[in-house]
């Protein structure tokens, strides 16, 4: 039995590490004039309530549809109940059973509360009762699918409106998010509600503005009668039947998901709150707004906007915002929650082979085809002339030549209407699947089952040795207490770089877990902790100082959600003061490699971080930091090995302070450039054998901690990953 | 060789009328007259002496009774008592059920006795000054008048198997893991030489229990009460079926289980 069903949050209840679980599902039935309690075996719960243990315990599986469509799909549970005895036929003869809630907890002991949500949903009606001599069967749909609607939910009519004017009669009643005015302004449908009075309404709720009135495509005088609690204006002359009138409007307002004001809601997670509380009706309290909460600091100046002028179902409307913005869209507990889509690691779990079930262990290279190594991302919808206005097209130049194909993926971002942000997003879909994508199958005991979709957990079998997975599929069997992930690599395709939050914490003071879930990061002006991760035994006594300005390390989002990257044609300029940089190179010549800095402290030191990305393998190299244009000393030199795993060099110096000074350094192939093989042959380097170089440095207050000495990259990079890195 | 017991004709007491002193909503004292352990009786809470009192309309032998499926502690004190009228100042039948503690220092959860009565009234109470527990529970009473065959069971057969049905998996690196589930016994024992009588009850018990509805069997009454490892509310998991020698000695083969 594969069925789909809610997701829960985490089971506290549960024991985990225990290899002996003695776990209970527990059924609730809500009838009219009575309820209804079931287990898979019998137990009296502390509620005082006897779940009689008729109920076969259900397979229960979420998912998400895929990467390209991040929402969750809909869920549903077939229960079936044992009614050898005939003991449940009074309680179906007496009661209505079709449409009425069902919950399904699952947890240990007989304390309720030590019960976790699973599933929350409803008979099926009509057709969800199937009876044999021996069982009832009861399909059970996701609650969810009540909160479905077909937007915008009403129409105008001629008995509210009776002078509405003929050709709006039966139109959608607007529901308009964002800003139409201030950046690519659009115009947005009118009503002409009262004809009598020349009476206009552009949207079913209130707005933020309406700054200018269209009618016929040319721009009139318009007379506002009120924002609120429904956008509208008069004309002094309009012909019934006849003119079209449109308007530049600023969307609906309110209070959003947490706004201190009313204002116009433009941000995506104070629309989809504001879409699920209101057109669709879903309870405040079944919103999880702590996480609506954080992927909004998340992306605090992110802008979209929709008008819905006509019927769109939610469900795709809500999956088409995900998608666009790049997060998922799920149930946690029965609530609706969301989480940016990202490549993240997280190492509090790993799963190995005292947690694999033997002969589950699948691994796929893009089971869905979801390759795409050109993106054409449309945005700015024009709703009035139902067109994009724009269309970005990015190639992945490698992808494409590797692979000897073009695999082109449309990405339709009706949100979107800024070219800033709508571009970010199609080099984000870019990076992510300009290589196909690993997805792992596997089935695993007590420890993981408290993980989650969305969840990562670190795989360490067959080919994954610590390895980041994303769950994008789960499906749990309480009957042998196992779980099933759908797992995606999306960690080992992606950059470094990642977006994250001003207020991230710096490296230095992050936690060990936040340094491995954040790697690196940077506020608005660039400003980030580390390029990469320290040693699981590091601790920062100092640095406090220390800064570093990313500009182009393979690539980075800051808060504004651009990508930024650097082609090597624009060298940053050196910058006085406490302001630091990096850069790297496309590939070629050594000579962009110098970085140079100049600061005014007095004391502390600069550290500098470079690297070396070769395309040799199994040879060594012998490079060196060049500072201020001396011979380099012995602790400036850097002997590695390149072996098949590892196509990157990195190494760290640093120059004392002693007063404001100006300090360069660059990375150099020892001597005229020679590199030799693991048999001693050594060969003289050209520029073609690295592919690119990087050069970093940050500001420290004192010799005790030594960042970079503990360099190191994330685990289960591979030269795909560095060449985006470098 | 020992005789069991068989305890199976508990209509009187599954059809009396129950008053308690207390019971938690949804889990009343009448869950003691239903057949299924994990459906108890529930106090609502810990009272100095907590009790249920049984009207079977006339007076009923009782020679077998036993709890199953309770949460008394070892300090506890259960008894039995029966009297003429509804007074339990001092009921002339008052026997205590012996909690059975293992050598672990686990309670067992049942108890019972063999000491026999006749009267109309009956009373389960219970105290415990010392309990931790918030409430008490007990699954299923079984009391009654038991069937005793005329012959004991052959010495050389019975066998007693405790099983585990835990739900276990294996993992890659051989870590077993497992869904719990309850241990139970399973008896096997042979009648032989069963006269026509014995085989005409052996019949009507299974007529009435089939291999369906439990009964409380005491395996071994002579040490039932200090040890009830050998006593058990379970069900018969095979066909009744007899061996006739010269079709009137019979010889029959009993497996039962136990019912949690």
């Amino acid at each position: 039995m594969y069925v789909l069903c809610y997701l829960w949050s985490l089971l506290m209840a549960l024991d985990t590490t225990a290899q002996v679980l003695d776990l209970h599902v527990l059924v609730k039935v809500s009838l009219t004039g009575a309820t209804k309690y079931y287990a898979e075996r019998h137990v009296a719960m502390d509620d005082g309530n006897w779940y009689d243990g008729r109920a076969q315990i259900p397979s229960l599986r979420t998912a998400f549809q895929s990467l390209t469509e991040p929402h969750q799909q809909p869920s549903q549970v077939t229960l079936i109940l044992e009614n050898q005895d005939e003991g449940l036929d009074s309680d179906f003869s007496t009661y209505l059973w079709g449409n009425r809630d069902v919950e399904i907890r699952v947890g240990e002991g007989t304390a309720l509360a030590d019960y976790s949500l699973v599933f929350a949903g409803y008979v099926q009606f009509p057709a969800g009762i199937t009876r044999t001599d021996d069982t009832i069967s009861l399909t059970l749909i996701d609650a969810r699918v009540r909160d479905l609607k077909t937007l915008p939910t009403a129409t105008y009519d001629t008995t509210t409106f009776p002078n509405c004017d003929p050709p709006d009669v039966g139109r959608g009643v607007l529901l308009a998010y964002g800003d139409f005015v201030t950046a690519s302004p659009q115009t947005l449908r009118a009503a002409a509600i009262d004809t009598t009075l020349n009476l206009f309404e552009v949207a079913g709720h209130t707005v933020g503005g309406i700054s200018q009135v269209y009618r016929n495509g040319t721009a009139v005088a318009h007379s506002l009668v009120s924002t609120a609690p429904r956008g509208r204006f008069t004309l002094t002359t309009f012909t019934g039947s006849s003119d079209t009138v449109s308007a530049r409007v600023i969307g609906k307002t309110g209070t959003g998901l947490n706004l201190a004001a009313t204002t116009t809601l433009e941000h995506p997670m104070d629309i989809l709150y504001d879409l699920l509380v209101d057109p669709l009706g879903v309870a405040a309290t079944r919103i999880d707004t702590g996480s609506f909460t954080t992927l909004k600091n998340a992306m605090p100046t992110l802008k979209v906007r929709r008008v819905l002028d006509s019927s769109v179902y939610s469900d795709s409307l809500i999956a088409e915002l995900a998608n666009n913005v790049g997060f998922d869209v799920y149930v946690d507990g029965g609530s609706y929650a969301v989480k940016l889509r990202e490549p993240v690691a997280d190492t509090t779990l790993t799963l190995n082979s005292s947690d694999l079930v033997p002969q589950t262990f699948t691994v796929q290279d893009d089971p869905d085809r979801l390759f795409a190594n050109r993106i054409v991302a449309k945005y700015n919808y024009d709703p009035a002339n139902t067109r994009y206005n724009a269309i970005y097209t990015l190639d992945g130049t490698t992808s494409q030549t590797d692979y000897r194909l073009i695999s082109e993926r449309t990405l339709a971002l009706p949100w979107h209407f800024q070219a800033t942000e709508a571009q970010a997003r199609a080099q984000r879909e870019l990076l992510l699947f300009q290589n196909p994508i690993q997805v792992v199958s596997a089935a695993f005991k007590h420890r993981a089952l408290l993980k989650k979709l969305t969840d990562v957990v670190n795989l360490d079998w067959s080919i994954y040795t610590d390895a980041s997975l994303q769950v994008r599929g789960v499906e749990y069997d309480w009957h042998t207490a196992r779980v099933r992930f759908d797992l995606w690599d999306v960690l080992s395709f992606l950059p470094l770089g990642r977006w994250t939050l001003d207020s991230a914490p710096a490296y230095y003071v992050a936690t060990a877990d936040q340094q491995r879930l954040q790697g690196f990061w940077t506020d608005d002006n660039g400003t980030l902790g580390s390029a990469a991760l320290l040693s699981d035994t590091f601790t920062a006594t100092n640095g406090t100082l220390l800064r570093s300005r990313l500009m182009n390390i393979g690539g980075t989002w800051d808060d504004d959600g651009v990508w930024d990257i650097y082609d090597g044609t624009a060298r940053p300029t050196a910058t006085t003061g406490n302001q630091n940089r990096a850069w790297a190179l496309a590939g070629g010549t050594m000579a962009n490699t110098t970085a140079e800095v100049s600061v005014t402290n007095t004391g502390g030191f600069i550290n500098f971080l470079g690297g070396l990305v070769f395309r040799a393998q199994d040879r060594y190299n012998l490079w060196y930091f060049e500072i201020d244009g001396r011979s380099p000393l012995p602790s400036d030199l850097f002997l590695y090995r390149m072996n098949n795993n590892t196509v990157y060099q990195v190494g760290t110096t640093r120059v004392a302070l002693s007063a404001a000074e100006t300090h360069t350094m660059a990375v150099r192939l020892s001597g005229a450039g020679i590199y030799c093989d693991v048999d001693g042959t050594c060969y003289m380097a050209t520029s073609n054998d690295f592919l690119s170089a990087a050069v970093r440095y940050g500001l420290e207050s004192s010799a005790t901690a030594d960042l970079f000495e503990h360099f190191r990259v994330l685990p289960g990079t591979t030269a795909t990953y560095i060449s985006h890195w470098f | 060789m020992p005789t069991p017991r068989f305890l199976w004709k508990v209509s009187a007491f599954d059809g009396a009328t129950l008053t308690t002193n207390s019971e938690a909503s949804g889990l009343p004292a009448t869950n003691l007259q239903n057949a299924i352990v994990r459906r108890p009786w529930r106090t609502a809470g810990i009272t100095q002496q907590t009790w249920v009192v049984f009207d079977l309309g006339t007076a009923t032998l009782v020679n077998c009774a036993g709890i199953f499926g309770h949460n008394l502690r070892s300090t506890a004190a259960i008894t039995l008592q029966g009297n003429a009228s509804d007074s339990w100042g001092a009921p002339t039948f008052n026997v205590a059920l012996t909690l059975i503690t293992d050598p672990d220092g686990i309670v067992h959860e049942k108890a019972m006795t063999l000491a026999q009565g006749t009267f109309r009234y009956w009373r389960l109470a219970i105290q415990d000054p010392s309990s931790v527990n918030t409430y008490w529970e007990i699954g299923r009473l079984m009391a009654g008048n038991a069937y005793t065959p005329a012959v004991p069971y052959t010495l050389e057969d019975p066998s007693r198997m405790q099983l585990d049905p835990s739900i276990l998996d294996i993992a890659e690196g051989q870590q077993a893991y497992a869904r719990l589930r309850t241990q139970y016994s399973r008896y096997r024992v042979r009648f032989e030489n069963l006269e026509r009588t014995d085989q005409d009850a052996f019949l009507a018990l299974f007529r009435h229990r089939g291999n369906v509805q439990p009964l409380m069997v005491v395996v071994d009454p002579t040490d039932a009460h200090t040890t009830p490892r050998d006593t058990l509310y379970g069900r018969i998991t095979t066909p009744l079926q007899w061996v006739l020698t010269n079709m009137v000695y019979g010889t029959v083969d009993l497996e039962l289980e136990e019912v949690w």
